[in-house]
């Protein structure tokens, strides 16, 4: 472990010496205050802690990640260019503790400049959110400088596919047919058992039971936060619908909300009184549709509570903790590539990948329509190309990967005031660093362990 | 052979005088692009420091620069992040101050799709506010002679705050009268104390019409005799001064 720590202290001097650690510092430093003079918020509550943290964590995780590929990048592929590495391996030390070392600087390195503007961050929020109206200020503690829980309604897929498979089988009994399409069939039954669940006809209600036993204590004379999201086929005039929500359920008296205008497609959120969950630690809650047309309210996103989970600060913490994975794998990649590649082409192959990485929307519309050539909408037609059926296959394996680093939004999270858990840490962890890292990491050292480093470099 | 930190002293000297003698030339061009005709839309004058800056630094870049902000904003809408999405709408006006449709669009989302999208009327008429400042203070501030942002502005106040299409427009017609009865104090609003105050009080109002809602007094009098007499605390009225504006826009 010594050999590995003086290798780690090594990269840190270099840090040092190359002014790589005062520059970054500075840059984020800088980033940090003069953004937000640069740009204006609304005034509101919302509108500054989203612009405020969006911006700044946004910058502070582009800077760091392409210092950190940099750096990676450099600090092994150098060594090895300018034959310093000669001087290094034939120590009494393994090879692979020279790149664990290595990488053991970056990353604490990493943690270093993240913790110093992350603290400055969540310094000048504070001070800035302490000049906001007394009201907006309200807001931002009880809804966005907290770390709020969600619960949502039971998942029903299973009642959903059984009722579906039920379906299908009545119709086929009632209407035997030799040929049909029996996906086609079972999908559009699929839609329609769906549909039960998410349409509120005009003038009904629909229910939901939100099991909240497992906070119910700790929410205790907490407000509660409702958050609503439904689509509609027609278009209001105004655009916006009128919604009338119920919650709680006898014997306590209910409480009800006046007529609510709500734009479709949007998420809106409707404070609730405390102390509305029932004995048995279910919320229930009704919404009513007094418009003419119908209203849907997807299965998943239709209707949600929040709940106070936690404290700000830690939930800050954590989604520090998310980018540390991400700059982390930054740091694994540049590593493995300059383990094999000279220090140009190292930097260049890893902001390859990070651009792929970036790109997995693009990636995701193609497997999503199954081509690479697009769906047109006006003919409602299909592209093909020759090339998808290669393309497709390695665009989906790519996304599995990426996703399993892109999966997290803490900055989202943080700005909207959800709870980034513990558990998602964990995941994130296991997910970014101990998996992918540890793929990575392993190939850079087996080939790091493989390499000549004797032999004539390019640059000499 | 000349001493190197003479030359350089040299070197220096000669670019200060070269910026200085373009800053002069720079005049004289001007001047003369405006008197021959070569200048289909009139220098920037009195902007900010960004935006004098990203204008000239940037040239034609500011083009794709704005493209690419712009389906950034259209994603951010659609994702409800309207904040940031206003943030990229005032970077997009300030790329491209003269092309008119920006302005327009930008003003019509903040105060027709945005504002809807929030449940708290309080909180719209705050986004409607918000497109028609954006018009009335920046876009006509670099574009006084395009008629349509005064008819678009026009428009917001007759059709947005006036008409009774929004279940908020009670809201945006209280909130416009509440900024209104500090223009005008009394219960009938006079123009012409405003044109000519007499008292200490009517002196600092009649600098509000000016400053802050870039109304001139003179005009709105002009207005009020031809089509009035008008309730200047009703959107309504702004909607004819606008539309007049059209016209005639103000000197």
């Amino acid at each position: 472990m010594q050999k590995v720590l003086a290798i780690a202290l090594l990269t840190w001097k270099a840090a040092f010496r190359f002014r790589l650690f005062l520059v970054v510092a500075v840059l984020l430093l800088g980033a940090v205050v003069g953004l937000p003079l640069l740009i204006e918020d609304d005034g509101t509550a919302r509108g500054f802690t989203q612009i405020l943290l969006t911006y700044t964590l946004t910058t502070i995780t582009a800077l760091l990640g392409m210092s950190t590929l940099w750096l990676a990048c450099g600090t092994l592929a150098r060594d090895i260019e300018d034959c310093q590495i000669q001087v290094v391996a034939v120590k009494p030390i393994a090879r692979w503790q020279i790149w664990i070392g290595k990488w053991l600087g970056l990353i604490s390195l990493n943690a270093a400049l993240l913790a110093l503007s992350g603290f400055c961050v969540f310094v000048l929020m504070h001070y800035r959110a302490g000049r906001l109206p007394e009201a907006q200020q309200a807001i931002l503690r009880n809804e966005v400088l907290v770390a709020r829980g969600s619960a949502r309604e039971a998942n029903v897929d299973s009642e959903i596919a059984r009722e579906t498979d039920r379906l299908l089988r009545e119709r086929l009994d009632r209407n035997p047919v030799s040929q049909v399409d029996l996906p086609e069939v079972r999908r559009q039954i699929l839609e329609q058992v769906k549909a039960e669940y998410q349409l509120v006809q005009p003038g009904y209600v629909r229910q939901w039971e939100i099991d909240l036993s497992s906070a119910r204590r700790s929410l205790q004379g907490q407000p509660l936060f409702v958050r609503l999201k439904f689509n509609s086929a027609e278009k209001s005039p105004s655009g916006t619908f009128a919604v009338m929500m119920q919650a709680g359920a006898p014997p306590k008296p209910p409480w009800r909300s006046e007529p609510l205008s709500l734009a479709p497609d949007t998420s809106h959120e409707i404070e609730i009184p405390a102390n509305l969950i029932g004995d048995d630690g279910k919320l229930s809650i009704a919404v009513l549709n007094p418009n003419n047309t119908s209203l849907l309210f997807p299965l998943g996103d239709g209707l949600e509570v929040l709940y106070r989970e936690g404290s700000f600060g830690l939930n800050f913490a954590r989604g520090l903790g998310i980018i540390f994975c991400w700059m982390t794998l930054l740091a694994t990649i540049g590593l493995a590539s300059a383990s094999f590649l000279s220090f140009p082409v190292a930097a260049f192959f890893s902001l390859g990948l990070l651009a792929i990485t970036l790109s997995s929307s693009t990636l995701a519309n193609a497997v999503s329509e199954g081509t690479l050539m697009g769906y047109n909408s006006e003919t409602g037609k299909t592209g093909y190309s020759i090339m998808d059926h290669a393309a497709i296959p390695v665009f989906k394996v790519i996304l599995g990967v990426v996703n399993l680093a892109k999966d997290f939004s803490p900055v989202d999270a943080l700005s909207t005031g959800r709870s980034i858990t513990w558990e998602t840490l964990l995941r994130a962890g296991w997910q970014i660093i101990l998996l992918l890292s540890g793929i990575i990491g392993g190939l850079g050292i087996w080939i790091f362990n493989r390499r000549e480093l004797a032999t004539a470099q390019g640059t000499q | 052979m000349m001493n190197p930190t003479t030359k350089k002293i040299l070197l220096l000297a000669l670019a200060g005088v070269l910026l200085v003698s373009s800053g002069f030339l720079q005049h004289d061009l001007n001047r003369d692009r405006d008197k021959l005709g070569l200048t289909r839309i009139a220098p920037l004058e009195n902007a900010p420091p960004v935006l004098a800056f990203t204008t000239v630094a940037l040239g034609g870049f500011r083009g794709l620069i704005s493209n690419a902000l712009w389906i950034r904003a259209n994603d951010l809408q659609d994702q409800d992040k309207f904040f940031e999405m206003a943030q990229l709408a005032d970077w997009i006006t300030k790329l491209e101050p003269h092309f008119v449709q920006v302005w327009l669009v930008q003003a019509w989302n903040m105060a027709y799709n945005i504002s809807v999208k929030f449940k708290d009327f309080d909180d719209r008429w705050r986004w409607v506010r918000k497109g028609i400042v954006l018009l009335r203070d920046d876009g006509l501030r670099f574009n006084p002679n395009e008629t349509l942002i005064y008819r678009e502005l026009a428009w917001f106040f007759q059709h947005k705050m006036g008409a009774n299409l929004d279940d908020a427009h009670m809201v945006y017609k209280q909130q416009w009268a509440n900024e209104m009865a500090k223009v005008f104090a009394t219960n009938t609003p006079n123009v012409s104390e405003l044109i000519s105050p007499q008292t200490e009080d009517q002196k600092g109002r009649a600098q509000l019409p000016l400053d802050t809602y870039k109304m001139d007094p003179a005009f709105m009098k002009e207005v009020d005799e031809r089509f009035g007499p008008l309730e200047w605390r009703l959107p309504e009225a702004h909607a004819i001064q606008g539309g007049r504006s059209v016209r005639q826009p103000p000197s």
